[in-house]
């Protein structure tokens, strides 16, 4: 079976080059020594050398005969020749470099049997021609494979032969011919991949014998969705893993991504490998992926130890194909519009609300009547004088066009195999100046140097552009939301108003000077491979990484002009230019061993590996001001008076041993173990090192003998269980070390004088974090088709560096301490249920996962601020006041006096209740609690693709069960410090509208703008993530225009939320202010071709 | 096969080993040196002391903090919805942000302090004894001048004199008068060390400053004799070191800076470490925003040029309410009808047309101050530190800010003896040298009555110190608070001028119970506008909340009274 497997895929992969190149020379030479090699090593040899593939049964006893010969020179004909000569064994050199080995004897003592013939075609699910298909008699070596029609002829065949259909990915088709002559075949999907195999720590292995919880998904399946920043396309679709997008600006799109929960109060992001090498997953691209590998206990990550206790994500780029040379093409254009936005009250209800909000606390109209009246008569003919602006919509005046281009080459010759990959992305935003743009280059190359070496040598370049306003899309969104729309954005004769006192958000996106962020990064893969003996392999790998971070903030003073055309504010009062530019180097050996035995049932892997990591950063900073040509941002442009310059530097290293071992009997009971063995730089001597062990074990039932019943139903079953250590020492690079403050600077007699001191508590005493994490899961696979993952874990994070609050008369910022203690218990669901059979071929996907966050120990300090890490509540929960409705005439006596707890400032009917939590009838700081969790629990993925002729459909959901959002300060409460209002808040309390949603307007009290529940809301939800049609040109199309493969599609993203958050911000939103860029709904139009 | 193995192993041995642990893992801070080798040179022991005086550069609401005040008492207002507006409005809590700004930089302040103190002597001997002793002084003067700000704020606080490691840093307060005395013996130790020359715009601490901050502290806590004896020894050195300027106005403005009445100042300097006040002070039409505002009743304060307060001054005419009063008014404030930062400042409603004075020649111009809706509020402007120089850069100003000046000190003179019940000629003197200034030259005070004698001086800190951050201590000693802080803020008639003048107390304290004053709802066209309503709680408001992470990070810090 497994030679069958081995040879259809040489098999696939030799036909379906032949279409492109041309027929493979017989020409070619070898020179070898051969001594005491058997005949299978001399083919092996000729594989590797030559473009030849052999054909034979592994029966064959001639094939481990030893020979003793030496080739100069020699075509493989003639090499063939001197083997068999004398010998019982036939070759014939077939179509396509198949040499086929027969016996002899095979056609000479089957006289007996009547011979028949017989033919047909191989197609697949979509019932498209099946090419490369291996057809063989059973238990012989005569056979052919398929050709470009999905055809096939066997002649001379005896008439009870057993016909074996075998293709890669496909389930194995055996049928006697018992006299027909036509035997056509329509060949189904592997749906269980036995033989699949996931990317793992250092390794790979076979899916079906992991004990640990993976999951696995496929490159393909990534690309589908049109995202530029890769970390977006893991959102939703692997149970456990929580990708969450707080805003939707171009190039900081991304999703921040969690693994089962958040173990630790600081940095919470898994750790990201691409082959082997630490990288931001946004810094590749989708379509470079072939698969991704989510690790998700302590079992499976516990290998990458101190770096791992966010979990860990491997993502294996797609790698050239042997004998094949082809060019593909996948690209999209689209363009975006915010998925939500505040609707801002206009310019005269601006004014007649503002009126109420000051007499509502006791203060005197702001706008008089008159003034109210004029501008409503002169508001149409004079807008300069009497603007009505909307500030969203003046702002956000862009299309957002977004596009994506990636071509990929592949080719390869036996000893050099290249992939190429070359990606464009350029996504403008929806703000004016703002822009995304990322170019990438992979090269992945493969050589195979001698029978034992190999190398692999990889390159990895990426170039990024982000552009934006420098004042930032936050600032601009914040003001949009906040100027009210009496104030002038732009007049008439296009010179830019006056703003907020010269803060004028369309005018500093527009013309207020860029802040762009150049992130070139280079990245090289070495990897040379030794392998002396199939059970022994050797690998030694170096990749230095560089990448620089060049920004620059050129602030543009702008010149607003008042409604009469006079000069007003200059914003700022004048041009200010900082740029910097960071190098980092980042080197990174490593080497493992890998043993790999089975003696008889019993199968050991032990893989032992060393790894050393160090980095260091410089940086080199220029500051100068004044600008007389604001044309050229650069630094010599600017005045030299009041220039700087900066510099820095900062190196750490880790250092690590690491070790696994793997062992199954039958693969029915599996086994594993790992340790790591971590020093970091980051702690003292004595408190460097750390170690990290796991265990795991599996069993499959269903390979039990008294399961063999019900394998028709189940397919496979498989239970499992870990444990295991993991560490965190990604705090500060010198935690350890008190240092010096050169920044203190202060002026005496108008001279800056250099300045000292210590402004930072030092910890020697800090050491490592860890997490212990523990999981079961359960692996069903029914009728072949549905497939269930069920897992249950515990994680406990003990010594959690934090910088925790110290008291403030120490006078120093507080340093990192091993302080804090936080668990997570949750389990995660996946089910998967596909039918490709019919015509209509459809697949289902749901995944489920839920975690539960507790703080169990902060050393009884509890941060404080809106979200807030308190012992016996989840990280991140909303602290503030709980608000019991909106106060009614009734709270009050007839004297007057409120009837309840005092609250802040002057109350009156219409704002907001607070609940006395400790009773002592006032309402203030001690009265705050714990009202909402962010954390978002019950997440959930739903996907179905379905295909019908050439059609293609595919949906995806994604949602939050359970969580809670909350927007405070301008983003919502009106006319917080001298802001405007939006249209909802209309529906406010007034003694005429009781029952209303909004408190009473009352301007700079600030009673109503505490943080409390009532302005948070459920921020649960169900999103239409992307929906996509597509279609594929017919193959009799394609033929002629000899492609392979041509698909169109039409393609949204985010294109429906069901929520109950706040109307004018998405449901992602963080929890602030409002002042974010909001998210985007994405149409785009895109091709995948193949040639 | 066998020599094969033997390669293999031959190689992973030699990665294996290849390694040397230690030193690879050895990574010490590239930036900053570490600490323990600081302070052993003249160069180190005068960065840390600059560090030291680092800490004046605190800023609150972006306002030097000594200077914000003013802004939570009667004279001044926060406009923006600031947790410092909620300070003076009387709604405040242990969560204030600006309460949590103010208590951590003083502490910082503090701590950098301790260390030069705790670690000095590492470079004694290496040191010039003067030099050694000087910074040790300056060092010293600091923490006094940081700790007098917090124990007037909070109350007593804890009292931290060395460097406090993690676990020794749950210590409860110290009662406040075993701060002053702390902060007392302090001044007079570091003044033997300090030099005597005056330099105020060298921005170092001198014996005068010792003296003159000791005299404030002494006074604010009742200590008559030393605030007298601490005064007089400031008062011997007039006419060398310390001198009224002849100029009010030029104290607070580019032109004074280098004036010998000043004593101690926080030093700016373009380019390195700048303050807003032109923004936070100035006009409209001077594209500042006028954030910090004058309470109107302040303008009402001042006495006429007989020396009458404006209810009793035959000079006092309603309609030209700022005529024939004393100049400090127009110096300390803007109000309607004068020129501010080159402009005509008008807020009459109706005048929505002004002069540009920065124009050559001057130009008539839309008037923001009377169209603005975010203009004044309440008519007036606040005047001192928004100098015309800084127009071009409204938030780059480098107008250094006086902590302490002469007149202040003869102030505190005046009224400890007063307190202390030594009425003599000297406290006549003192108070009429403030009055008798060249630019102000008000008529001289006369009476020996202590009563009299007692208000004529508090009113006279009004007159003098407004917009100079110390009036908040002023309201608090004297028990002003609860009464003046449960006034309205109150702004100018938009339209109009009150036809009587309001009723002005002993205190300085303008009424308005016969002038109308806008009820909620109406215009304040012709009666005066309530800009903001406050309320002052007795028995809590007197001493703002210690912030709540002092609470939640020791166990034995206890929370002011009410909070």
């Amino acid at each position: 079976m497994v030679l069958i497997m081995k040879l259809t895929t040489i098999l696939t992969l030799v036909f379906t080059c032949s279409l492109y190149a041309s027929v493979y020379s017989q020409g070619t030479r070898i020179s070898q020594e051969m001594k005491g090699w058997t005949i299978r090593e001399v083919f092996q040899q000729i594989e590797r050398e030559s473009r030849f593939r052999f054909f034979y049964n592994d029966d064959l006893k001639e094939i481990d005969r030893k020979v003793e010969f030496s080739t100069k020179d020699s075509n493989v004909e003639k090499i063939l020749e001197q083997l068999f000569s004398g010998s019982d064994v036939s070759y014939e050199i077939m179509e396509n470099n198949l040499i086929a080995l027969k016996l002899k004897s095979g056609y000479i003592n089957s006289g007996q049997q009547p011979r028949t013939s017989v033919k047909g075609k191989i197609t697949d699910q979509d019932n498209l021609p099946l090419p490369g298909v291996s057809v063989f008699v059973k238990g012989t070596t005569q056979g052919m494979i398929t050709d470009v029609n999905g055809n096939y002829q066997l002649s001379g065949i005896p008439s009870d032969a057993v016909l074996v259909f075998s293709f890669i990915g496909m389930k194995t088709v055996e049928l006697p011919v018992s006299g027909k002559t036509v035997i056509d075949i329509r060949m189904e999907q592997e749906n269980i991949g036995l033989e699949e195999v996931v990317a793992v720590g250092y390794g790979v292995q076979k899916k079906v014998n992991l004990t640990g919880a993976i999951t696995s998904l496929n490159g393909e399946e990534l690309a589908r969705k049109q995202y530029a920043q890769t970390s977006m396309v893991l959102q939703g679709i692997a149970p456990g893993v929580v990708v969450t997008q707080r805003n939707g600006q171009p190039g900081k799109d991304g999703g921040t991504i969690s693994i089962r929960g958040k173990t630790t109060l600081g940095n919470s992001n898994p750790l990201v490998l691409v082959d082997g090498i630490e990288m931001g997953i946004n810094n590749i691209d989708p379509t470079m992926i072939e698969s991704v590998s989510i690790l998700k206990d302590a079992a499976s990550s516990s290998i990458y130890g101190s770096r791992a206790a966010n979990g860990v994500i491997l993502v294996t780029t797609k790698r050239a194909q042997k004998d094949r040379l082809s060019v593909s093409y996948n690209g999209y254009a689209g363009f975006q519009s915010p998925t939500d936005l505040p609707d801002m009250v206009g310019a005269i209800d601006h004014m007649l609300l503002t009126n109420e909000a000051y007499v509502n606390v006791g203060k005197s109209p702001l706008y008089s009547e008159n003034y109210i009246q004029e501008y409503k008569d002169y508001m149409a003919t004079n807008p300069d004088k009497y603007p009505d602006t909307d500030w969203y919509d003046e702002l956000l005046s862009e299309s957002g066009l977004m596009q994506s281009h990636f071509l990929t080459l592949n080719g390869g010759t036996e000893k050099v195999r290249v992939l190429a990959s070359l990606g464009y992305l350029d996504q403008k935003g929806i703000m004016p100046n703002t822009d995304f743009k990322r170019y990438s280059m992979r090269f992945n190359t493969d050589l195979f140097l001698t029978k034992s070496f190999s190398a692999q040598f990889d390159a990895h370049i990426k170039q990024a552009y982000l552009t934006e306003p420098s004042r930032g899309t936050s600032e601009a969104i914040h003001w949009a939301g906040r100027i009210p729309a009496n104030q002038g954005g732009v007049l008439s004769n296009g010179l830019w108003g006056e703003g907020w006192n010269g803060d004028n958000p369309v005018a500093f996106t527009n013309d207020g000077g860029l802040h762009t962020e150049e992130a070139p990064s280079f990245t090289l893969n070495m990897v040379l491979k030794y392998q002396p003996f199939d059970w022994l392999s050797m690998n030694l790998s170096y990749s230095p990484n560089y990448w620089q971070s060049n920004n620059s903030t050129f602030v543009k003073a702008i010149q607003t002009y008042r409604w009469d055309g006079s000069a007003s504010y200059m914003a700022p009062q004048k041009s200010t230019l900082n740029t910097d530019h960071n190098r980092n180097l980042s080197n990174n050996l490593r080497s493992t061993i890998t043993l790999d035995k089975k003696l008889g049932e019993h199968d050991f892997t032990l893989l032992l590996g060393y790894q050393q990591e160090d980095y260091r950063n410089d940086g080199l900073k220029g500051y100068r001001e004044t600008f007389p040509f604001p044309d050229y941002p650069v630094l010599n442009s600017g005045g030299e008076e009041n220039q700087k310059a900066y510099g820095w530097a900062s190196e750490w290293a880790l250092q690590s041993f690491f070790g696994r071992l793997n062992y199954n009997y039958k693969e029915r009971y599996l086994v594993e173990g790992n340790f790591r063995y971590d020093g970091s730089s980051r702690f003292v001597k004595g408190r460097k090192w750390g170690l990290f062990p796991s265990f795991s074990a599996g069993w499959r039932i269903s390979e039990e003998e008294f399961f063999s019943s019900i394998k028709p139903v189940v397919t496979n079953m498989k239970i499992r269980a870990s444990w295991g250590q993991l560490g965190n020492q990604d705090i500060g690079t010198y935690p350890f070390s008190s240092d010096v403050n050169l920044g203190l600077k202060y002026v005496f007699n108008k001279q800056v004088i250099s300045g000292a001191g210590i402004t930072d508590l030092a910890n020697t005493e800090i050491s490592w974090e860890t997490t212990t994490a523990t999981n079961v899961g359960l692996d069903v696979t029914l009728f072949n088709h549905l497939n269930l993952v069920a897992e249950y874990y515990y994680k406990v994070t003990d010594d959690i560096l934090l910088a925790l609050d110290i008291p403030r008369i120490i006078g120093m910022n507080a340093p990192d301490q091993n302080a804090g203690k936080v668990e997570n218990r949750g389990w995660d669901l996946g089910l998967n249920y596909s039918n490709w059979e019919r015509a209509f071929k459809y697949e289902i996907g749901f995944n489920i996962s839920d975690v539960k966050n507790k703080v169990l120990d902060l050393k009884g300090v509890n941060k404080t601020g809106t979200t807030v890490n308190h012992e016996g509540y989840p990280m991140y929960s909303i602290y503030g006041l709980e608000a019991d409705g909106l106060i009614s005439e009734d709270d009050f006596d007839d004297q007057g006096t409120y009837l309840h707890a005092k609250q802040y400032g002057t109350i009156a009917p219409g704002d907001i209740k607070y609940i006395d939590q400790n009773n002592d009838s006032i309402i203030n700081s001690n009265d705050y609690k714990i009202i909402g969790e962010t954390i978002p629990r019950f997440t959930f993925g739903f996907n179905f693709n379905a295909k019908y002729k050439n059609f293609d459909f595919g949906l995806f959901l994604q949602g939050v069960g359970k969580a809670d959002g909350l927007i405070r300060d301008q983003g919502i409460m009106p006319f917080l410090m001298g802001g405007t209002v939006q249209e909802q808040h209309k529906d406010r309390w007034t003694p005429e509208n009781q029952d209303a949603s909004f408190p009473r307007f009352a301007f700079n009290e600030t009673n109503n703008e505490q943080t409390s529940s009532f302005w948070m809301r459920n921020a649960a939800y169900m999103r239409l993530k992307n929906l996509q049609v597509g279609y594929s040109l017919p193959q009799s199309v394609i033929r002629k225009i000899k492609a392979q493969q041509f698909r169109v599609y039409l393609s949204g993203q985010n294109l429906l939320t069901i929520d109950n958050f706040w109307d004018g911000y998405d449901v992602e939103a963080p929890v602030g202010n409002g002042g974010y860029y909001p998210q985007v709904k994405t149409y785009s139009i895109g091709i995948d071709v193949k040639f | 096969m066998k020599s094969n193995i033997i390669r293999s192993f031959t190689i992973i041995l030699l990665i294996f080993t290849s390694v040397s642990c230690d030193d690879y893992l050895e990574k010490f801070p590239l930036n900053n040196p570490s600490d323990a080798t600081f302070l052993t040179n003249e160069t180190e022991l005068n960065m840390a002391i600059a560090g030291c005086y680092n800490g004046l550069w605190l800023k609150i609401q972006e306002m030097p903090f000594h200077l914000v005040f003013d802004a939570v008492t009667d004279i001044g207002w926060d406009r923006n919805g600031s947790a410092l507006q909620a300070i003076g409005r009387g709604s405040t809590d242990s969560r204030n942000s600006d309460g949590l700004t103010f208590w951590t930089g003083m502490y910082q302040g503090i701590a950098k302090c301790n260390y030069v103190l705790a670690n000095m002597s590492r470079g004694e001997d290496k040191i010039p004894a003067a030099t050694f002793a000087q910074a040790r002084a300056e060092a010293r003067f600091l923490r006094a001048l940081y700790y007098h700000y917090l124990i007037e704020i909070f109350g007593g606080v804890p009292l931290v004199t060395s460097p406090l490691a993690l676990s020794e840093a749950q210590i409860p307060r110290t009662s406040k008068e075993d701060v002053v005395d702390f902060i007392l013996e302090e001044l007079d130790q570091c003044a033997a060390d300090l030099p005597q020359a005056n330099k105020p715009t060298l921005g170092r601490a001198t014996k005068g400053a010792a003296w003159a901050l000791k005299s404030r502290v002494a006074l604010y806590n009742q200590r008559w004799d030393e605030a007298i004896s601490a005064a007089q020894k400031v008062m011997a050195l007039e006419g060398t070191e310390y001198l009224l300027n002849s100029s009010y106005m030029d104290l607070f403005q580019y032109a004074g800076q280098g004036s010998k009445e000043i004593i101690f100042s926080v030093q700016y300097l373009k380019g390195t470490n700048m303050h807003a006040m032109f923004r936070l002070f100035g006009s409209r039409n001077a594209k500042a925003h006028t954030n910090k505002k004058p309470a109107y009743q302040l303008a009402d304060t001042w006495e006429c040029t007989d020396g009458k307060q404006i209810d009793e001054s035959p000079l006092f005419d309603p309609k030209n309410p700022y005529k024939n009063r004393d100049p400090r008014l127009a110096y300390t404030l803007a109000v309607s009808g004068s020129l501010f930062l080159g402009f005509q400042f008008e807020t009459h409603g109706d005048s929505i047309k002004c002069w540009d004075y920065n124009q050559s020649p001057a130009k008539r111009i839309g008037n923001l101050e009377a169209t603005h809706a975010y203009a004044t509020f309440t008519g007036i402007c606040w005047r001192k530190y928004a100098d015309n120089l800084d127009r071009l850069a409204v938030n780059e100003s480098d107008l250094n800010t006086i902590i302490i000046r002469y007149a202040e000190v003869l102030l505190n003179y005046a009224e400890a003896k007063i307190e202390a019940g030594k009425i003599d000629q000297s406290v006549l003197d003192a108070i009429n040298k403030v009055r008798q200034r060249a630019s102000v030259n008000m008529p001289l005070i006369t009476t020996t009555n202590a009563e009299e004698l007692r208000f004529a001086v508090r009113r006279e800190r009004k007159y003098e110190l407004s917009g100079e951050g110390l009036r908040l201590f002023d309201i608090r000693r004297w028990k002003l608070a609860e009464e003046v802080m449960n006034l309205p803020v109150l702004g100018r008639m938009k339209k109009s001028y009150p036809a009587i003048p309001p009723v002005v107390d002993k205190w300085g304290t303008s009424h308005y119970e016969k002038i109308p004053i806008a009820q909620q709802g109406e215009s304040s066209d012709f009666k005066m506008r309530v800009v903001e309503l406050r309320s002052f709680d007795k028995n809590r408001d007197y001493l703002w909340p210690i912030p709540y992470i002092e609470i939640d990070t020791n166990p034995v810090m206890e929370q002011n009274p009410g909070y």
